[in-house]
């Protein structure tokens, strides 16, 4: 039982490292409609929320990384995970709240950060060896607000 | 087994809900440009899925017929509600419910957590909050085109 736990578990890190750790996501866009968000002017605005996420050894090596480079080409997000490179800073995830913001031709009202630390000394599955992982991450939410005219 | 289906079981009728609250400004502290918020709007939604995709129980929505505060431990199993979407309708309940749909400060996280159970388990968990405003007379009603 214990293998076939520590196999399903495996298997669900690998799956989450595939799946990235750096996630854009959208609110639909018609859900704020009957809603005035002060700033925007009475436009309907739509919510998007940047995040990057980063997972250390020692609070300093970098396992993995989520990924918020921008693809000039496709204009998108690149996502996904970088190994053994820390790639989670504010500037990261502000750059891509800019380059969505751009690329929708879009300005930005209720603009703000958040991040945060865990450690895992505490969970029982690690014992003393979580203490010495430790996540980092750092996301940002915004409303996007359709400009009248393209800059 | 016991030890895998006791701690999912905990998780479906403790952990897993949802909570809504708007909390009228009995005050005329004003907030950066001398407007005075007519109420603080907090919601947060939880999920769980098995191995990160497989959804196992989710929190709700707060909807017509709640209390004015929801503290909801009506699960829903096998279902993942927990979205920035749910959170909107949850507002916009909130909105009905105070009599103004002038908003400021709209701010939402989404936290997801995982390794607490060595991966097996996620717990997916949506925020959002706002300060809730008086309407502005002077204001139209909302218009425009949606982003893409």
């Amino acid at each position: 039982m214990k293998k076939l736990l520590l196999a399903a578990s495996g298997m669900a890190a690998a799956l989450m490292l595939a799946s990235g750790c750096a996630t854009v996501t959208y609110s639909s866009p018609r859900i704020l409609d009957e809603v005035s968000i002060k700033g925007t002017d009475n436009k309907l605005g739509q919510l998007v929320f940047v995040d990057t996420t980063g997972f250390y050894l020692l609070w300093s090596l970098p396992i993995f990384s989520g990924d918020l480079r921008w693809d000039a080409q496709k204009r998108s997000i690149v996502g996904g995970t970088r190994i053994f490179t820390d790639m989670v800073d504010v500037e990261s995830v502000q750059g891509a709240l800019l380059n969505i913001a751009e690329s929708l031709n879009c300005d930005l009202v209720d603009v703000t950060f958040h991040d945060s630390d865990v450690s895992f000394a505490e969970p029982s599955y690690f014992g003393l060896v979580g203490a010495f992982l430790g996540l980092s991450r750092i996301s940002a939410s915004a409303v996007l607000v359709p400009r009248a005219e393209p800059k | 087994m016991k030890k895998l289906i006791y701690p999912i079981l905990a998780i479906a009728l403790a952990g897993c809900s949802s909570y809504s609250e708007v909390a009228r400004w009995k005050s005329d502290v004003t907030i950066n440009d001398g407007v005075v918020p007519l109420a603080t709007f907090v919601t947060q939604n939880f999920s769980y899925q098995l191995l990160g995709f497989i959804p196992l129980c989710t929190g709700r929505p707060w909807t017509e017929g709640d209390d004015d505060i929801m503290d909801d431990f009506n699960v829903r199993p096998f279902a993942d509600e927990a979205t920035i979407d749910n959170n909107l309708v949850s507002l916009k309940y909130a909105l009905n419910k105070v009599g103004s749909h002038r908003i400021t400060q709209l701010r939402t996280t989404i936290d997801d957590d995982s390794m607490w159970s060595l991966f097996l388990v996620n717990r997916h968990e949506v925020r959002t909050q706002c300060l809730i405003l008086r309407e502005d007379p002077a204001a139209q009603a909302p218009a425009g085109k949606a982003t893409p």
